[in-house]
C-alpha cells in the first residue's frame, strides 16, 4: 500500500471546524496516504473537479450556494466517474440515504465517525466506484457488440414477450425505438401460421430446457416476402432452475439460400441436359428440376407452332402437392400470338420477365385458371437462338419469392443453355449421321480401309477388310495385327513399310506392289498409308487404304494389247479403204461404160427400127412412084441416103460405148487362172492354204480382156481365202488338216484348200438366165459352147438368205476392214461386159463354189 | 411355081408391114407376119415357112429364145433363120447376112436388094 500514490480528496465543506477535524482524522488514519483539499463553496468545488485529478469527493450537502440532494446531483452530474461520500448531519440522514440511491458511494454521519472507519469508508468508496465503472463499461461494450451484429438477437420471458433485443432485431421488426417492441410476442410480428410455429418452438425451448441450435427455417419479412433464416434459441433459468425465458439469435440466410437454390437448379438443369438424349426427354425433367429446386408450383413449356405462328403449351409440370385439372385444360385451350399474354410478351421481347401481379393475365383462359389456382407469381424466359425465340418457359408459384435481376439473368442463361443443348443435339445428330454415312461409305467401298496404332494393331477396319480376313465383323479384327492374318514374310514387309510412315511422318501414296495370296496366286495391290495424328499433332498410328488392282492391271495389259491390235486394224482398215476407193473407181468406170453401152444399144435399136420402117417405105414407094415427076426418084434417093447417114452415126455411137472397146483378145483361160493364182500366192502361203488345180486340157479360147479377167480371178480367190479364215477350225472335219512343212519341220494344220477347175461344155436351156432389160443382145444361150471355171473353198459357206445379195454393192460378211463389199460387184460387172456369168452356191460338202462361164470363142 | 413362104417375126408392126409390102411386090413371096415372139413357133408350125426373119430384141420371148425353140423343134429345126436386127449396122450387112455364133444376121437398114439376096441365099 505504501507504494501507491496518495489519494487526492476534495473536501467540500463550509464549516472550518469540520475541515480541521477531517484533516486530523485523515492524519491519524495515515496522512501520507491522503492529500486533502478543502473548498467552502459548491461552485469552487465544481471548478476544482473540472480541472481533474480528484480521486474522491467528501461532500457536505449544506453549503452556502447549494443545499441538500441537489448538491449531490450537481457534483455527480459533473463528474460521475468520481466516487462521492456524502457527509451528513444526524438530522438529515434520510437525505444522505437518497444520495446513495442516486449514485453516492456512501455516507457518513458527522461526529459518529473515527479515523479508522473513515479510512475504510474512503477505500471502499474508491474500490466500489472502480468496480461499478468497469461493469458499466463492460455492459456498454456488450451492448455495442450485440447492436452491431447483423444477426437478430432477442430475449423473451416465459410468456414469449420480448424484453431485450438488439438493433438488427429492432430493424427487422420495423421499429425505431425499443419501447415500441418490448413486451410484444411473435403474434404481433408474423402471420398466424408462422407465428404459431415460432411460438411453439419458443415454449418448447423454455420449458424443456433444451436449446434449439442452428435451425434453418422459412419466414417472411415485413413486406410478406419469403425469407430464409438460421435460428438458435437458448433457454434462460435462474439459479434454482426456474425458467426465465429464452435468448434467441436469428440470422437472415435468404441470400445464401437463394444462391444455393439457384446453384442447385443450375446444376440440376445442367445434369438433366447432359443426361437427356433429346429435347423432348429433357424438357419435362428441366421443368421438374426447376420447380423442385426453386420451390415453384408449376412449370410450363410454350413452343412456337410453325403452322399457326402461335405459342402453344407443349409441356407442363406441377409439384405433387399442387395440380389442377382446370389449369391443365386451360393451358391446352390457350395459344398466344407474339406480344399476347406472358408467353407471347416474352417471345416478342426475347427477354426474361418477372410478374408479381398476375391480374393482367386474366384476359386468357390460361390466365384466369392460374389466378383461380392461387398462383401469385410468375417468371418466364425465352429459349432460342439468334434467329428468334422458339420456346418460352414459364414458372408459377403460390408464394411470393424474393425477386432480383440476378435470378432473371440466371433464368435467361438457362434458356440459352437449353438452346445450346438443342443446337448441340442437332450438331450431335448431324455428326452421328455423318459418322453413320462415313461408316457406311467406308464399309461399302471396295477398298480395304484400316486404322492401326503404333504397334501395328488394327483399331478400326471396314467390312471389306473383315471379308478379306474371313471374319464375321470388323470388330473381330480390332486388336489384331497383320501377323494374325498374313504370312510372316508379308506381315513383316507391311510392318517395315508402316514403321517408315510412323517414323518419318511421310505418307505412302498409291504404291503398287505384288503380293502372293493364300492360294499362291500373284496379286497386285495399290496402297495408301497416311500417318494418323492426335489433336496435338503426335503420330499415334496410321490410316491405310489398300485396293486389289490385279484385275485392272490385267485389264490394262489387255487394253494395251487391244490398242496394239486396234492400231494394226486401223492400218489394215486404211489399206482396205484404199483398196475400196480403187475398187469403187473401177466399179464406177465399169458401171459407166456398161450404162452408156446399154443406153447406146437401146437408142440404136429404138431409132433404127423406125429408120428401117422409113427405108422400107421408101423402097416400096420408089417402085410405084409416078414417072411423071422427074424429081420423085431423086427425093426418095436422098431420103434413103439420109437414113444411111443416120445409121452410120448410130453405129459410131455404138462403137464408142460398146464393151467391145475393151482390149478383148482370144485368150487361154487356164493361163489367166495360173497367173491369177500367182498374184495371190503370198496370201495363200501366209494362211497355209493348199491349192488344187484341175485345169481342163484343150479348152477353147475365150474372147476376154486379160487384165480384167485376172482381176476377176484374184478377187474370187481372195474371197475364198477370207471365207476359209473366218470359218472356225473347230467346225471342219479332220480331213482338212493337212500335213505341211514349216521351217521348224513341224506339221501344222492348213487353213483349208482352194480347188480351181476348168472345163468346156455346151449350155443347156436350164442353165440360161435371161435379163429382159438387156438390149445388148449379147449373152449366153442354150446351146452355146462355154468355158466353165469352178472355184471351191473349204470355208463354212454362205448363209442361204445372204446368197441373193452377194453381188449387191457393199454387201459383205467379212469383218469391217477385211473386205470392201465391192469385190464381187466389180467381178459381176466385168463378167457382164464379157457376156460371161458368175454364180455362187454352197457346196453340199461344205464351202462355197463359184462358177464362172465364158462363151467359147469359135472363130 | 409355089410361092416361097417367109415368116417375119418382129414386134415392130410398121416395119413388118413395110417389109411384107416390099417383098410381096418384089417377087413371088408369101409373107406372114408374127408380132409376138411367144407365138412364133406355133405360127411357124402352121405356116411352114421356107425362111424365118427373126427380130432379136422383142419383149418377153426374144429372137434368141425363138431361135433356140426352133432348134429344138424336130419339124422346124431345119428351117433357115435369119436375124433381122437393128443391132447390126448397115456396114455389117454382107451378102447372105453376117454369121455370128452360127446364125445369119442382117441389119434392118439393109436395102431391099440386100434382103432379097439374103432370102435367095438362105432358102434351100
Amino acid at each position: 500500500m505504501t507504494t501507491e500514490k496518495p489519494i487526492r480528496i476534495l473536501h467540500i465543506e463550509d464549516n472550518p471546524g469540520e475541515v480541521v477535524l477531517m484533516q486530523a482524522m485523515l492524519k491519524e488514519a495515515g496522512a501520507d496516504r491522503f492529500e486533502l483539499e478543502s473548498v467552502e463553496r459548491l461552485s469552487k468545488g465544481l471548478e476544482r473537479l473540472a480541472s481533474g485529478g480528484v480521486d474522491l469527493v467528501m461532500l457536505d450537502l449544506g453549503l452556502p450556494d447549494s443545499h441538500g440532494l441537489d448538491t449531490f446531483i450537481k457534483v455527480h452530474t459533473q463528474s460521475p466517474q468520481v466516487p462521492i461520500i456524502v457527509l451528513s448531519s444526524v438530522d438529515d440522514e434520510s437525505v444522505a440515504i437518497k444520495t446513495v440511491h442516486e449514485g453516492a458511494q456512501d455516507y457518513v454521519v458527522k461526529g459518529q465517525i473515527d479515523a479508522h472507519l473513515l479510512r475504510r469508508t474512503i477505500h471502499y468508496a474508491i474500490e466500489r466506484k472502480r468496480a461499478e465503472q468497469a461493469l458499466a463499461e463492460q455492459h456498454k461494450l456488450l451492448r455495442t457488440l450485440i447492436d452491431n451484429l447483423p444477426d437478430l438477437i432477442y430475449a423473451k420471458d416465459p410468456q414469449g414477450r420480448l424484453f431485450l433485443n438488439n438493433t438488427a432485431h429492432l430493424r427487422f421488426l420495423g421499429a425505431t425505438k425499443r419501447e415500441e417492441v418490448l413486451g410484444k410476442t411473435v403474434y404481433d410480428c408474423f402471420p398466424k401460421e408462422i407465428a404459431d410455429a415460432f411460438f411453439a418452438d419458443e415454449q418448447r425451448v423454455i420449458h424443456s430446457g433444451e436449446p434449439l441450435v442452428n435451425r434453418e427455417e422459412a419466414s417472411v419479412d415485413r413486406a410478406g416476402r419469403r425469407i430464409w433464416v438460421l435460428t438458435t434459441k437458448v433457454p434462460l433459468h435462474d439459479e434454482t432452475g426456474k425458467p426465465l425465458g429464452l435468448v434467441g439469435i436469428t440470422r437472415d440466410i435468404t441470400t445464401r439460400k437463394q444462391i444455393e437454390q439457384r446453384q442447385n437448379m443450375h446444376s440440376g438443369v445442367t445434369r438433366v441436359l447432359a443426361e437427356a438424349g433429346s429435347l423432348e426427354k429433357a424438357i419435362p425433367k428441366v421443368l421438374e428440376c426447376v420447380c423442385e429446386t426453386m420451390e415453384w408450383d408449376v412449370g410450363q413449356m410454350w413452343s412456337l407452332d410453325s403452322k399457326t405462328n402461335r405459342m402453344v403449351c407443349v409441356n407442363s409440370y406441377s409439384v405433387p402437392a399442387f395440380g389442377t385439372a382446370e389449369l391443365d385444360n386451360a393451358r391446352c385451350q390457350t395459344s398466344f400470338a407474339s406480344g399476347e399474354g406472358l408467353p407471347g410478351r416474352v417471345w416478342a421481347a426475347n427477354q426474361a420477365a418477372w410478374v408479381a401481379d398476375l391480374a393482367a393475365e386474366a384476359g386468357s383462359p390460361w390466365g384466369t385458371a392460374i389466378i383461380r389456382a392461387g398462383l401469385r407469381q410468375c417468371m418466364a424466359f425465352p429459349i432460342g437462338d439468334h434467329s428468334g425465340v422458339l420456346s418460352v418457359m414459364v414458372f408459377l408459384s403460390r408464394t411470393m419469392g424474393v425477386m432480383d435481376e440476378s435470378l432473371l439473368a440466371l433464368m435467361q442463361d438457362i434458356g440459352r443453355q437449353i438452346d445450346q443443348f438443342v443446337q448441340r443435339k442437332n450438331a450431335e445428330d448431324a455428326l452421328g449421321e455423318e459418322r453413320n454415312l462415313l461408316r457406311s461409305l467406308i464399309d461399302s467401298l471396295p477398298v480395304h480401309i484400316y486404322v492401326k496404332d503404333k504397334e501395328g494393331r488394327f483399331i478400326v477396319v471396314n467390312e471389306e477388310v473383315a471379308r478379306f480376313f474371313h471374319v464375321k465383323s470388323p470388330a473381330d479384327v480390332a486388336g489384331k495385327t497383320d501377323f494374325d492374318f498374313f504370312s510372316r514374310e508379308l506381315a513383316e514387309s507391311f510392318r517395315a513399310e508402316e514403321q517408315a510412315v510412323l517414323c518419318s511422318g511421310e505418307s505412302i501414296v498409291n504404291r503398287e506392289a505384288r503380293v502372293t495370296d493364300e492360294r499362291g496366286k500373284d496379286r497386285w495391290i495399290l496402297t495408301v498409308k497416311v500417318p494418323f495424328r492426335d489433336s496435338r499433332g503426335n503420330i499415334v498410328g496410321l490410316v491405310g487404304a489398300t485396293r486389289d488392282i490385279t484385275e485392272s492391271k490385267e485389264a490394262e495389259e489387255q487394253l494395251r494389247k487391244a490398242n496394239a491390235e486396234l492400231e494394226r486394224s486401223k492400218e489394215e482398215l486404211q489399206l482396205s479403204n484404199e483398196q475400196l476407193k480403187a475398187a469403187h473407181l473401177l466399179l464406177f468406170e465399169a458401171e459407166k461404160h456398161h450404162a452408156i453401152g446399154r443406153l447406146a444399144a437401146g437408142v440404136a435399136h429404138e431409132v433404127k427400127n423406125p429408120l428401117a420402117t422409113i427405108l422400107m417405105g421408101i423402097s416400096y414407094l420408089s417402085k410405084t412412084v409416078s414417072a411423071a415427076d422427074s424429081n420423085a426418084a431423086s427425093v426418095l434417093d436422098e431420103m434413103r441416103h439420109a437414113i444411111k447417114r443416120a445409121d452410120t452415126i448410130i453405129a459410131e455411137l455404138l462403137e464408142f460405148s460398146s464393151p467391145t472397146r475393151m482390149d478383148s483378145k482370144s485368150e487361154d483361160l487356164n493361163a489367166i487362172i495360173t497367173r491369177s493364182l500367182g498374184l495371190v500366192k503370198h496370201e495363200l502361203d501366209k494362211h497355209h492354204i493348199l491349192v488344187e488345180q484341175k485345169l481342163g486340157e484343150n479348152l477353147p479360147p475365150v474372147q476376154v480382156d486379160r487384165n480384167k479377167i485376172e482381176e476377176v480371178f484374184v478377187n474370187v480367190f481372195t474371197n475364198a481365202v477370207h471365207a476359209m479364215l473366218s470359218g472356225s477350225a473347230g467346225k471342219w472335219s479332220p480331213t482338212t488338216f493337212v500335213r505341211v512343212f514349216t521351217t521348224a519341220d513341224h506339221p501344222i494344220p492348213s487353213s483349208g484348200m482352194l480347188t480351181v477347175r476348168t472345163y468346156a461344155k455346151m449350155l443347156d436351156s436350164s442353165e440360161v438366165r435371161h435379163d429382159a432389160g438387156d438390149r445388148s443382145g449379147v449373152r449366153l444361150r442354150a446351146g452355146d459352147a462355154v468355158v466353165v471355171t469352178e472355184v471351191d473353198d473349204t470355208g463354212h459357206g454362205i448363209p442361204e438368205d445372204n446368197l441373193p445379195r452377194v453381188f449387191d454393192p457393199f454387201f459383205t460378211t467379212k469383218p469391217t476392214g477385211v473386205g470392201t463389199g465391192l469385190g464381187l460387184t466389180v467381178v459381176k460387172k466385168i463378167l457382164e461386159m464379157h457376156s460371161g456369168t458368175i454364180e455362187l452356191a454352197n457346196r453340199p460338202e461344205g464351202g462355197v463354189r463359184v462358177t464362172i462361164m465364158f462363151k467359147a470363142d469359135r472363130r | 411355081m409355089e410361092k416361097k413362104r417367109i415368116l417375119v417375126v418382129d414386134d415392130d408392126r410398121s416395119f413388118s408391114r413395110m417389109l411384107k409390102l416390099n417383098l410381096e411386090s418384089a417377087g413371088a413371096y408369101d409373107i406372114r407376119i408374127e408380132n409376138a415372139g411367144a407365138r412364133a413357133v406355133a405360127t411357124a408350125r402352121e405356116f411352114r415357112p421356107h425362111l424365118i426373119f427373126l427380130d432379136v430384141i422383142m419383149p418377153e420371148v426374144d429372137g434368141g429364145d425363138v431361135a433356140a425353140q426352133l432348134k429344138e423343134d424336130a419339124e422346124l429345126k431345119e428351117i433357115p433363120v435369119v436375124f433381122l436386127t437393128a443391132l447390126v449396122s448397115g456396114q455389117e450387112n454382107v451378102v447372105g447376112g453376117l454369121i455370128r455364133s452360127g446364125y445369119r444376121f442382117i441389119g434392118k437398114l439393109a436395102s431391099e436388094k440386100e434382103i432379097l439376096q439374103c432370102i435367095e441365099e438362105n432358102i434351100r
